[in-house]
């Protein structure tokens, strides 16, 4: 199978990328576009300027003074330093941006990158095995990605635990913990343990999501729990009683 | 107008009349707009025209306005991560539903869904008939996240436009 035919193995992916590809091109042209892209390039031609005017002597001899050399040499190496200290540090999120609007579908996600130390908070019963079982792996997540022809210096924000939670009904509860260094985050948040008394209800896509946040040393946590305040207290009291 | 500006008019009007559709709808699947798009088209032939002297080889126009076009693009957009549910983490369906059919405009709002780090690769695998390579030199990632990715987002699209869903929980290991 040549790399680009991508046909996949089976009669059944071969017949979806065929139906992809057309209907990927089933779009309908608007009315008058090609005639508006030929104006406006003919409007542009008309509009082009070629400007030929020699660099003058007080540009030229600006250059050639040392000192003007070297002060501008000092800025850029300056600069340079500057601009290292600041992405080795990485930029600083602001806290609402961890929310259930954040990219956490585990399709999408990478392993985490370990760009800092992952760990669990201490507070509460999240180390403890017990109803809450915690996915095998961890996800990092960029809050702040490069571009897409870029990924290559995108380094991950947060890293991300899925968990559910036997509540012993049909259905679990269903989250995420996110953590991320303190020194990343703006504003903190006020708690430095999982309370769920402090919360955020939010709805998003037709779902609803129950959000805490907190401080625990140097890093913040985010819990996203999918759901409403049954939910949440669920989650809260199953954590209570494993650190009991 | 002299004989150069006459024949350089003559080549864009010719790459205009060759692929503005083929631009408008590459446009339209990258922005999932139409005005964006109309935009990203006219901006695409501007740069063309500034720099048609780059293009040697007619036969590569296509190629060279799609990728004036993606980078267009990818300047354009802004670095907020397209929001995607976490319910979709854990396939949860509350009930059985007919899943939509393949029709363009479902396609949209499920290429709306798909993040750009995916969305773009596909689109260039079949826009531009780009090969895994030339995808992970345009995009600067190695192959085998191009190739990943490309699964992952048809597998995407391919479970948005299955037959039938049943109520499942299930967590993905």
């Amino acid at each position: 199978m040549s790399e680009h035919s991508d046909s996949g193995g089976h009669s059944g992916d071969a017949v979806f990328h065929d139906q992809l590809k057309s209907v990927l091109f089933d779009v309908e042209i608007p009315d008058g576009l090609k005639d508006s892209v030929l104006a406006s390039l003919s409007q542009s031609s008309e509009n082009v300027l070629i400007s030929d005017q020699p660099v003058s002597l007080a540009q030229k001899s600006f250059l050639k003074k040392p000192g003007t050399l070297a002060g501008l040499s000092a800025c850029l190496v300056f600069a340079a330093m500057l601009v290292y200290f600041l992405v080795a540090q990485g930029p600083v999120i602001p806290l609402s941006e961890f929310s259930p609007e954040l990219n956490l579908d585990r399709r999408f996600l990478s392993e985490f990158d370990k760009s800092f130390s992952e760990r669990l908070p201490a507070q509460g019963g999240w180390r403890f095995k017990g109803r809450l079982n915690f996915a095998p792996n961890s996800y990092g997540v960029s809050v702040n990605p490069s571009p897409a022809h870029d990924t290559k210096s995108s380094v991950h924000d947060t890293v991300v635990r899925f968990f559910t939670l036997n509540t012993g009904k049909a259905q679990p509860v269903y989250g995420a913990i996110l953590q991320v260094p303190a020194r990343r985050v703006a504003p903190l948040p006020s708690h430095t343990y999982f309370d769920a008394g402090n919360v955020e209800y939010s709805q998003f896509k037709k779902e609803n999501y129950a959000t805490v946040k907190w401080i625990e040393d140097d890093q913040v946590y985010i819990c996203i729990v999918f759901g409403g305040a049954r939910e949440l207290e669920a989650l809260g009291r199953a954590l209570k009683a494993a650190s009991a | 107008m002299s004989l150069q500006n006459h024949n350089t008019s003559e080549e864009l009007a010719l790459l205009v009349d060759q692929y503005y559709q083929l631009l408008f709808r590459y446009a339209y699947r990258l922005s999932g707009d139409r005005a964006d798009a109309e935009d990203l088209t006219q901006q695409t032939y501007l740069v063309a025209q500034k720099k048609l002297s780059q293009l040697r080889d007619m036969s590569l126009a296509r190629a060279w306005l799609c990728t004036i076009l993606r980078n267009l693009f990818l300047k354009k957009i802004t670095k907020k991560i397209t929001p995607v549910a976490l319910s979709q983490t854990f396939d949860l369906v509350s009930e059985e539903k007919m899943m939509p059919e393949l029709t363009s405009r479902e396609l949209q709002c499920a290429l709306n869904d798909l993040p750009e780090d995916f969305r773009v690769p596909l689109l260039m695998f079949y826009f531009e008939e780009q090969t895994y390579k030339e995808i992970s030199t345009e995009l600067s990632i190695p192959i085998g996240t191009v190739m990943s990715r490309l699964a992952r987002a048809k597998l995407f699209l391919q479970g948005r436009f299955s037959s039938l869903s049943k109520e499942e929980t299930t967590i993905h290991s």
